[in-house]
This record gives C-alpha cells, structure tokens and sequence, in this order.
C-alpha cells in the first residue's frame, strides 16, 4: 500500500470526519490527490499535527478529528502523545521507516504503540506532486467547512 | 523596582494579583493552553478552558487547532520556551494569517536569577524585536496591556505580553 491508497483507505473510513494532515508528503499528496474543504494540510510545523488535532478536537468536541501523520513526524512530536487519548480524535502514523520527504534517510522504529494510534505499513515511494494551495487558501476553505459544519 | 522577595531579593513593581490576570485574560481569550512557570504558577489554576502542553511547541500547535475550531486562543510560556515554539509560531499562526496572545515571563532580567535563566534574560526582547512580534510590556501598561494585545492577536499577529519577576504575587 502505498501513501495515497493509505490516505484513499481513511477517507473512505471516516467519511464525515475533519482531517489534519502533517507536513512534507503526506500534506502534499493529501492537498493533491484528495484535495476537500474538511482538510488541514500542514505546509510546516514538523511534529505538530497531533497537537493541532488535539487543540481542535477539544474545542469542538461534536467533531470527529482524524489525524494523519507520517512516522518522521510522530517521532518528532512524541511528547504531545500525552495529550492523547481525546475521544473524538482518531490518530493515525503511515510508516515507511524512512523520511521520505528529505530524501529516505532511515529512521528509528516509534519506542512504543499506545491503543488509541493505529500505525500502517506503507512503502517508501513518492507520487508526483505539485505544491500545495497556498496557506490563506487552505485556511479560508477549512474555517468555511468547519463554519458550516457547526451550524449542523 | 523597590519591592523584596521574602528573600528579600528585589522584585519587579506588582501590578495586580494572579487571580485578576486570569480574570482579565479570559475576558478576551476562551483558550488557554501552557507549559507551567513559577512566575504564573497562580494564574494558571484560575484560567479555563485551561490545556496543560509537555512542550511549549506543542502549547502553540494546540492553540493554533483551537483558532481553527473558532477560538480566540493564549499561550502562556516562560521566555526560555520561545526557543522550543518557535517554528510552530511561524510554521502555523505567520504562515497562515492568525494571531496569537503570548504571555512571556521573562525570567533572568534580575540580577539574583540562577545563572541557568540569564542568558534567555539578556536575549528575550532583542529576539522578538528582530521576529517583529509586537511587544507589550505588562509592567508598563498594566492590566490595559492585556486588551492592547489581545486587540493584536485579533488583528493577527503574534502579540507578546512581557511578565517580568514580582508583576504578580506568586
């Protein structure tokens, strides 16, 4: 399986979910490939998906948050893991033992898998990808969606 | 700076107490998270909604997904955690057009300090001079302070409000 067929396998189900995406591939070929409005795609922030799943999830606890980020990213950001769990926050790590963004420098296994994170395999390749939309772009059509969502 | 410590160390002038910092933070701000200090060891039980941080990156990443739920957000930090917060500040609250209240103690100004915070004392506003963050001093402008940057961060920006040792009993 490779990142879009992952990505391609979360949407299909969580299919009313709000989704965070981290930085570097996973944002990229998310914004590409599976571009929505129910979709925050990090440009930057390396290690801090989960914590701005948490932060959003707390503030809107009618919201289911998906949170998708790459292993290189989850190492980084181990130490929001105590901020976890958060009952309408789903946390996902796509795992290809390499960071693939920068170039497949290997990297060391997650020290340990909690019950509320859910790792999946995924092989070291990258699809070709244009840049992301632009930040204000992607803030505007996110804060839109949740807007609505909350009218619901 | 007149004021003494039991110590008798001297302090920074008190400007209010704990308990009405809190109070007038949440007048503008419905979230908070923070990595604990000393010096806002009693502002912190009194604000709500309040979100303990293990890192203060990961205070501004909470933050930065409350803003996207709709909340006007604060962080709270003592100086040295602008060094751990920066890239989220810039890789989330700058790149995508949102502002932010940051509350800085500023430990290591006062001579006393342990030597461990001094040098983050010597450098803490020359660094956020040089990031451009509007800076506020709590000391100067006293409670109205906290409006003046909470009107910033509505305004997006970055907007520091500087605690210094003794502003608020601790």
């Amino acid at each position: 399986m490779n990142r879009v067929e992952a990505l391609r396998t979360l949407f299909a189900r969580h299919p009313q979910a709000f989704f965070v995406f981290s930085n570097g591939l996973t944002s990229r070929e998310a914004a590409h490939y599976l571009r929505r409005p129910n979709c925050f795609y990090l440009l930057h922030a390396m290690g801090e998906a989960l914590s701005v799943g948490v932060g959003l999830a707390r503030s809107r606890p009618g919201l289911e948050v998906v949170v998708i980020d790459g292993d290189g990213n989850a190492l980084m950001g181990l130490a929001s893991w105590s901020l976890m769990p958060v009952v309408n926050l789903k946390y996902y790590v796509l795992d290809n033992g390499v960071y693939d963004t920068t170039g497949g420098q290997p990297l060391p296994a997650l020290p340990s898998v909690p019950d509320w994170c859910t790792v999946l395999s995924i092989t070291a390749e990258r699809e070709p990808t244009p840049n992301p939309p632009p930040p204000a772009v992607i803030w505007r059509d996110t804060c839109g969606w949740l807007q609505e969502y909350g009218k619901e | 700076m007149s004021r003494c410590d039991e110590k008798g160390r001297p302090l920074a002038d008190q400007v209010c107490t704990a308990l009405e910092f809190a109070q007038k933070l949440m007048r503008h701000c419905d979230w908070f998270s923070a990595v604990p200090d000393s010096v806002i060891k009693k502002v912190l039980p009194e604000l709500s909604p309040y979100h303990f941080a293990p890192r203060e990156n990961h205070a501004v990443g909470m933050a930065f997904g409350a803003r996207l739920g709709g909340k006007s957000p604060c962080v709270l930090l003592q100086n040295s955690g602008l060094g751990l917060c920066l890239d989220a500040l810039l890789g989330l609250f700058v790149l995508y057009g949102q502002g932010l209240l940051l509350v800085v103690s500023n430990r290591g100004e006062l001579k006393w300090e342990e030597i461990q915070h001094q040098d983050w004392g010597r450098l803490t506003l020359p660094l956020l001079e040089s990031l451009g963050f509007p800076v506020i001093d709590f000391e100067r402008l006293g409670l109205a302070g906290i409006g003046r940057a909470a009107h910033l961060a509505q305004e997006g920006k970055i907007a520091i409000l500087i605690l210094h040792r003794g502003n608020l009993d601790e």
